[in-house]
C-alpha cells in the first residue's frame, strides 16, 4: 500500500468532467469517500485543466507523481458522445504522446461514469482498452444514471462495488489482459492514377479532416477522396475551424441551442454542415479511439441537445488505422450516424495494397453519390431505435426543465410522451 | 426501472412549476447561468447524511 497507514488504500481519481469540482460525477466520488473514510483519495481534474497540462510542464509532471503514489487510479468521467469528453481525452493522448505509460503500469484501474446510459458501454470498453494498453490492471467499471445517488438501493450498490475494488487491492489479486494489443498495418498508402472522377451532379460534399501532417496515410486518403470528386467538393480541415474549446457541460444550450461559446463552431456546422447532402469524415486512430479533435468536433454539436443535427446525410468514414480491432470505436460510429438519421459507410487503410484502397475509396465516392440522389437512408437499428426511447423517457421527465429546446422539438415531430396523452 | 416517466409525479409537478417561470427573462438567466449548479444540488442531503460503512 502506497498510503501512510499501513491498511489504508491510496485512490487517485482522474476527474473526467470539464465542470471540475461542480460535477455529477464528482458527488459519486465524494459519497464514496465518505462511507469509506480510512483511505486516502487525491482527485486530478485532468479535463477541466487540460490547457495548462498541455502548456505547464511542471503541472504534468506534478499529476504523473501523484498517479505514481497510487493503489488504485479510478477514471471517474461523465458520458460525452459514446465517450470520455474531447479533453479528457486528450489527457490520454498526452499520456502516449509523452511516452509516460509507466506511471500507470502495474497499478489497479477502474472505471466510474454518470450518464443516461446512451452508450456507456463503448465509453467503458474505451477505458478498459486504455488501461490494459497502459499495463494496469482493469478490475471492472461502475455505471451510474446521473440521479442514482439519490436512490437508497443504487447508494448500497456503488458500496459493494468500492468494497470490491478495495478488497481487490488490499489482496492483489491477479488480472489477466482482456483486450490485445493493437496491430497496426504497415502499409503506407501510395494511390495510383486517379479513375474516372465521380460527379455529384448537384450534390454538396464536404470532407472533414483532422490531418496534422502526422500520417501520409490519412493525406493521401483525403487526396484520393479530393481528386476522384468531379465538380465542387470542398475540404475543411478541423484544425483551421475556429473551435475556442471543448463543450463546458455548462448545459446552458438547453433552453433555445445557443452556445455559450462565441467562436466559429456553431456557423461552421450550420453554413457548411448542415447544407450538405454527403460528408465524409477523415480521421487517423489516435489510441483507441479517433483524435481529441474529432471528439471536440462532435462534443460542441451538443447545442443540439438531443435532436438530429445532420439529418438525412450520407456519411462516409475515412479512417486510417486499426479501426477492425477497435470495436467500441466502430460501435461509435456507426451509431452516431444511425442516432443522427443517417447513413454510414467506412473505408479504412486495414488493405493488403494501395490498388486496392484505391478501389475501396473510388467505390465509396460512388455508392455516396448514388445513395444520395436515391434519398436513401437505411432503417434505424437497435442503437437508434432504443437510444430515441431512452431521450424521449429523459426529456419528458427530469431533463425536461434543463432540455425545453428538446422538448419543444420532440412535441413538433410527435415523438414526445405528452404530446400522445393529450 | 420499468416505470413509465408519467409515473414520476413529483418531476412533472417540478416541470409544471419550474418551466413556466423560466418564461421570465430574469428567473431564466438566474436558472441556465448556474445550470451545473442546480445539477448537483439535489445529492447535498443525501452526502450530508452519509455516514461511514
Ligand atoms: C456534450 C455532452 C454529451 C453527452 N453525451 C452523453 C452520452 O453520450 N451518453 C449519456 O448517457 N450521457 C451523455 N451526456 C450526459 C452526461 O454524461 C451526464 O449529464 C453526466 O452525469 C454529467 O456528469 P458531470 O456533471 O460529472 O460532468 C452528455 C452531456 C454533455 C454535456
Amino acid at each position: 500500500m502506497n498510503a501512510d497507514d499501513e491498511n489504508s488504500m491510496k485512490c487517485v481519481i482522474l476527474n473526467g468532467s470539464p465542470k471540475g469540482d461542480v460535477s455529477v460525477t464528482m458527488q459519486y466520488i465524494a459519497y464514496i469517500r465518505k462511507k469509506f473514510p480510512e483511505h486516502t483519495y487525491e482527485i486530478l481534474n485532468v479535463a477541466h485543466e487540460i490547457k495548462t497540462i498541455e502548456k505547464d510542464t511542471a503541472a504534468w509532471n506534478r499529476i504523473l507523481e501523484i498517479i505514481r503514489s497510487a493503489d488504485l487510479v479510478l477514471w471517474a468521467f461523465p458520458l460525452y458522445y459514446l465517450l470520455v469528453c474531447a479533453q479528457y481525452k486528450r489527457f490520454i493522448e498526452l499520456v502516449f504522446e509523452r511516452n509516460a505509460q509507466d506511471a500507470f503500469t502495474g497499478t489497479y484501474a477502474a472505471g466510474l461514469s454518470t450518464s443516461i446510459h446512451f452508450f456507456d458501454q463503448t465509453a467503458h470498453a474505451y477505458i478498459h482498452a486504455v488501461s490494459d494498453d497502459l499495463g494496469m490492471n482493469y478490475l471492472g467499471f461502475y455505471s451510474a444514471e446521473m440521479g442514482d445517488l439519490l436512490k437508497e438501493e443504487e447508494r448500497t450498490r456503488l458500496e459493494k462495488f468500492t468494497r470490491f475494488l478495495i478488497t481487490a487491492v488490499e489482496d492483489t489479486i491477479p488480472v489477466q489482459r482482456e483486450i490485445p494489443p493493437l496491430v497496426r498495418s504497415s502499409l503506407v498508402y501510395a494511390p495510383g492514377l486517379p479513375g474516372k472522377p465521380v460527379s455529384f451532379g448537384t450534390k454538396k460534399v464536404v470532407i472533414l479532416t483532422d490531418d496534422d501532417g502526422s500520417s501520409p496515410s490519412l493525406a493521401a486518403m483525403t487526396d484520393r477522396l479530393t481528386r476522384t470528386i468531379s465538380g465542387s467538393a470542398e475540404l475543411i480541415n478541423l484544425h483551421d475551424v475556429n473551435i475556442r474549446g471543448g463543450c463546458l457541460g455548462c448545459c446552458q444550450c438547453g433552453y433555445d441551442n445557443t452556445c455559450v461559446y462565441t467562436d466559429g463552431y456553431i456557423e461552421f456546422f450550420k453554413t457548411r454542415l448542415v447544407p450538405a447532402d454527403i460528408i465524409i469524415l477523415a480521421g487517423l486512430v489516435h489510441d483507441r479511439y479517433l483524435s481529441s479533435a474529432w471528439k471536440q468536433f462532435f462534443d460542441r454539436s451538443f447545442f443540439k441537445g438531443h435532436t438530429p443535427g445532420l439529418e438525412g446525410k450520407q456519411l462516409g468514414f475515412a479512417i486510417a488505422g486499426p479501426l477492425s480491432q477497435i470495436a467500441c470505436l466502430k460501435e461509435a460510429l456507426v451509431a452516431w450516424a444511425d442516432n443522427g438519421g443517417c447513413h454510414a459507410q467506412l473505408v479504412t487503410d486495414e488493405v493488403p495494397d494501395s490498388a486496392k484502397l484505391d478501389a475501396l475509396l473510388d467505390t465509396l465516392t460512388l455508392r455516396l453519390v448514388r445513395d444520395a440522389e436515391a434519398g436513401y437512408i437505411p432503417p434505424r437499428t437497435f442503437y437508434a431505435v432504443g437510444s430515441h426511447k431512452i431521450f424521449r423517457d429523459s426529456i419528458y421527465g427530469g431533463m425536461r426543465m434543463a432540455f425545453q429546446a428538446d422538448y419543444r422539438y420532440y412535441q413538433e415531430h410527435g415523438c414526445s410522451i405528452s404530446r400522445r396523452l393529450t | 426501472m420499468f416505470d413509465f416517466p408519467q409515473a414520476d409525479v413529483k418531476t412533472r409537478l417540478l416541470n409544471a412549476i419550474l418551466i413556466p417561470l423560466t418564461r421570465l427573462p430574469g428567473f431564466r438567466k438566474k436558472m441556465f447561468s448556474n445550470m451545473k449548479y442546480h445539477m448537483i444540488e439535489r445529492f447535498g442531503p443525501v452526502l450530508r447524511d452519509a455516514k461511514s460503512s
